[in-house]
């Protein structure tokens, strides 16, 4: 029988958590490492989850031969550099999300990828889960006829200013952090938007505090979302056709998943699905899957973040 | 001799299929005497008088415009003709009730309250929703505080009809689903947070040549966010939700309010707070007779005429060119 893969986590973040439970459930997988800026912490972190090796620095772990895959959750500002140096360093890269916020960097990690024929894949995680699958699937099969529209809504109250989500120099901000899965959730279901408008909230220490866009599909299909830290919890998406309308109730954390048709609830398998992108990421590093998600979908992700900035910044409109 | 009391005396111009639900609010209220309908057809003026019980029955619009007895006209023409209508109706010297929307140029809409104030009548656009307790009521929450700072709104009204022939997916007529739906959530997005200083729109030009879907993004003052999107071609839907810094407002049926009912959702709670029913058409159709009567204002009146054409006629410039408007 083949080895597990072997993994690396790259900082002590809190979404480690979901990559670890979804990793015990996975007979693929073996975390091994962590690595933090400080050694201590590191030491700590990896006894209380029972990790093997604990490093003080990120390039530590990068040098550690037995480590095939790092799991980068560091924040969003350095997700491209330190996915670089990894694949440089002959290590898979599964890179939470959004990648970036600029297409020229994320173009950079996935030539590097290539280069040293490595897998780079974005951990946008919802994407594994059935209930994501079962809608773009019954929109597709025509269950509201044409699709003419989509409205989605990620929100909640992020009152921390000091959070790491709240600072621009480390590219925080609600698109970044939760309009990237509204933008996600509708180009599973309309493809690449050809135009763009957004439209922003500034606070917290000088990011979008809340993002409210407009998503123009091939087709004349459109899909509006908001977003925000300054909302109460929100969630959904709607998608909308000639003849019915489609609903997720929780597209993203999938809990009781299901999807309902003009009323008529579906249900889903419910199952883990961090454990399903790590049970993927480490199938495809052992040649027995394809990851899910490639540079196509993190390039079209990084097209529409780019230029919804862009559209807030001047105020108009924003051609792909 | 007209007493303070006695029941304002309404002509109807046009046949159209929206008096049907008017037609009953003034029968209904003692505020209200319904006592003649114009078509440009005799012989269907007559039939609709009888089926109605209508007094009187003219084959033109001036023909009834010219009764002395008429004080207030309901305007139920279609959307090209309510400016050329409502300026001539008050000219005569009438009160009127124009049908939403007034137009889609701001001009216009301007005109007609320039001749309404000339000539010393009052005009009113007839957003019947408004004057529903519902939407007083949602007006009330978000203005004290029940959802905390208001951020977003968000609007939907649609319907699917493929009938080309029908008038709202005719261009001559500017139909469409931005005049005849859309233009509710335009009004609910404005009732609660003011006048849009951006606006931007894009539409799906069907086959007839109207927008059978029309989407618009609106920034209001505070960096109120609301967004819309209304059909023709679409899956049938009518809600609003207002969303502010700590809970939320969802209305189920916000146009037609056959059911009221708003709910608060706060702190993981979901707050039903139930209304009784309450006939939008007659209540409108009351507001503008005691206004005639001087016994109330007019709920709706130039500034919110004004208001809404200014956003529609930005939309409408937005889509056609690609780029956010301002408008005014």
């Amino acid at each position: 029988m083949t080895e597990p893969v072997r993994w690396g986590l790259l900082s002590t973040a809190r979404i480690n958590e979901a990559i670890l439970k979804g990793a015990r459930q996975s007979e693929r997988t073996d975390v091994v490492a962590v690595a933090s800026r400080d050694q201590a912490r590191a030491d700590d972190y990896a006894r209380e989850r029972g990790l093997e090796r604990a490093y003080g620095s990120y390039e530590e772990l990068l040098a550690d031969d037995d480590i095939d895959v790092v799991y980068n959750s560091l924040p969003n500002s350095l997700h491209v550099e330190w996915s670089v140096r990894a694949l440089e360093a002959g290590k898979h890269v599964l890179c939470e999300k959004p990648m970036d916020r600029r297409v020229e960097a994320v173009e950079r990690a996935f030539d590097t990828a290539e280069r040293t024929d490595r897998l780079l894949m974005e951990a946008f995680m919802y994407r594994h889960h059935p209930q994501t699958q079962k809608a773009a699937e019954l929109v597709r099969e025509g269950a509201i006829g044409e699709l003419r529209q989509l409205r989605s809504l990620f929100s909640f109250t992020l009152a921390d200013e000091a959070d790491v989500r709240m600072l621009p120099e480390l590219d925080g901000g609600a698109l970044m952090d939760l309009g990237c899965y509204c933008i996600s959730m509708q180009r599973v279901i309309a493809g690449e938007p050809q135009r763009v408008f957004g439209v922003q909230r500034t606070g917290g220490g000088g990011v979008d505090v809340g993002f409210t866009a407009l998503l123009e599909f091939p087709g004349d299909v459109f899909g509006e979302f908001h977003c925000g830290f300054d909302l109460p919890e929100g969630s959904g998406l709607e998608a909308i056709g000639s003849g019915g309308k489609l609903f997720v109730a929780d597209p993203v954390r999938c809990r009781d998943p299901h999807v309902e048709v003009n009323g008529e609830r579906i249900d889903v398998e419910d199952v883990d699905r961090y454990y399903l992108q790590v049970e993927n990421f480490s199938a495809a590093v052992r040649g027995e899957a394809e990851p899910l998600l490639g540079r196509d979908d993190a390039l079209g992700q990084v097209r529409v973040i780019e230029a919804l900035y862009r559209s807030a910044a001047t105020g108009d409109a924003v051609s792909l | 001799m007209t007493t303070l009391d006695a029941p304002v005396k309404w002509g109807i111009l046009s046949t159209a299929d929206i008096n049907r639900k008017v037609i009953p609010g003034m029968h209904a209220s003692e505020k209200a005497e319904l006592i003649a309908v114009a078509s440009r057809d005799q012989k269907r003026a007559d039939d609709y008088a009888r089926e109605w019980e209508i007094e009187r029955a003219y084959d033109s619009y001036a023909a009834l415009l010219e009764d002395a007895d008429v004080e207030a006209v309901y305007i139920s023409l279609p959307n090209t003709l309510h400016c050329e209508w409502s300026i001539r109706a008050v000219e005569a010297g009438k009160h009127v009730l124009c049908e939403k929307p007034m137009s889609r140029y701001v001009a216009d809409v301007e005109s007609a309250f320039d001749a309404a104030e000339r000539n010393g009548r009052i005009l009113t656009e007839a957003f019947m929703y408004r004057h529903n307790p519902q939407t007083a009521r949602l007006r009330q929450l978000v203005g004290e505080g029940a959802i905390g700072d208001l951020r977003i709104v968000r609007s939907c009204f649609s319907y699917a009809l493929y009938d080309p022939e029908n008038i709202r997916l005719r261009t001559d007529v500017e139909g469409g689903s931005l005049m005849d739906v859309g233009c509710y959530c335009v009004s609910g997005s404005r009732l609660l947070a003011g006048e849009p200083e951006e606006v931007y729109g894009a539409q799906f030009v069907g086959s007839s040549g109207t927008d059978w879907v029309f989407t618009g993004t609106m920034r209001f003052p505070g960096d109120v966010l609301a967004q819309f999107d209304c059909g023709t071609a679409l899956h049938e839907r009518d809600e609003l939700e207002a969303i502010g810094s700590d809970g939320s407002l969802f209305v189920d049926d916000p146009w037609h309010c056959v059911e009221p009912v708003i709910e608060l959702r706060r702190d993981g709670e979901v707050e039903r707070i139930e209304l009784e029913h309450a006939d939008s058409y007659r209540l409108e159709v009351e507001n503008l007779g005691d206004a005639i009567r001087g016994a109330a204002e007019p709920l709706l009146g130039r500034e919110d005429a004004v208001g809404q054409a200014r956003a529609i006629e930005a939309l409408f410039r937005s889509a056609a060119t690609g780029a956010a408007v301002s408008p005014g």
